[in-house]
């Protein structure tokens, strides 16, 4: 059994995007050979926004950077060059 | 709405992660130097690979895809680290704490048990008719490998 245990991130900031990525693959086709979908981010990228207290509004946006402020766990990029 | 409503009932809006965020950057909260005082890294997502096409989450991607994955995640219980793991560890209890019980509390070792330790108690080995373990990772790692060497990851 393999368990794995990660913290600090949400699923739509990590996970959301995965069912273009499964469904570009045929992953998203279970062996019985219907659709399996997740509950993601890919079908909400133009309707969810927050407002800061400015007033303005910030889209969902793909991170240009693999470390974000005050996210120390989450710099992974050391580890991978 | 208020935002003091804490009644089952109310409504959810989730819209205040930029606030926070914005608010932790100008208050200079939490650890190194903050760059975005705008909060607009609460919106942030991650993708398989980059805005630029290098990876990025493909082996996190990849993985997800192979084995089963929950879309709805929770944290056990509305606090730090430790409490959680010890939730998570336990099937559901803390015993009572709501901080890290060692180092907040001068806490000694819980008793409770852990999910390991009751799977272990209730299954029965040695038996001819005992379902053997599965080896789950026989075949991700197998595509794993095929995918790196095929360079498809």
């Amino acid at each position: 059994m393999i368990f794995v245990l990660q913290e600090n991130r949400s699923f739509d900031s990590y996970f959301g995007m995965l069912n273009p990525y499964r469904s570009a693959r045929g992953w998203n086709i279970g062996d019985d050979q219907r659709q399996y979908d997740v509950d993601g981010i890919d079908d909400k990228l133009t309707t969810i926004s927050n407002k800061n207290d400015e007033g303005t509004f910030f889209p969902l946006f793909h991170t240009t950077s693999s470390c974000l402020d005050d996210m120390s766990s989450a710099c992974w990029k050391a580890l991978v060059t | 709405m208020s935002r003091f409503d804490f009644t089952t009932t109310r409504q959810i809006l989730m819209d205040g992660f930029v606030h926070t965020a914005e608010g932790f950057a100008k208050s200079g909260s939490g650890s190194g130097v903050f760059t975005d005082t705008i909060g607009e890294r609460a919106m942030a997502f991650y993708q398989d690979t980059s805005t630029t096409g290098a990876p990025e989450l493909n082996y996190y991607y990849f993985m997800a895809s192979q084995f089963a994955l929950s879309d709805r995640w929770f944290s056990p219980v509305a606090s730090k680290t430790i409490p959680n793991r010890l939730a998570t560890m336990s099937g559901g209890t803390t015993e009572g704490y709501v901080f890290d019980p060692g180092n907040d509390d001068h806490a000694p070792q819980l008793t409770s048990k852990t999910i390991f330790q009751l799977l272990d108690e209730n299954t029965s080995h040695g038996s001819s008719t005992t379902p053997q373990p599965i080896p789950m990772a026989a075949r991700p790692l197998h595509l794993l490998t095929s995918a790196t060497a095929a360079n498809t990851l």
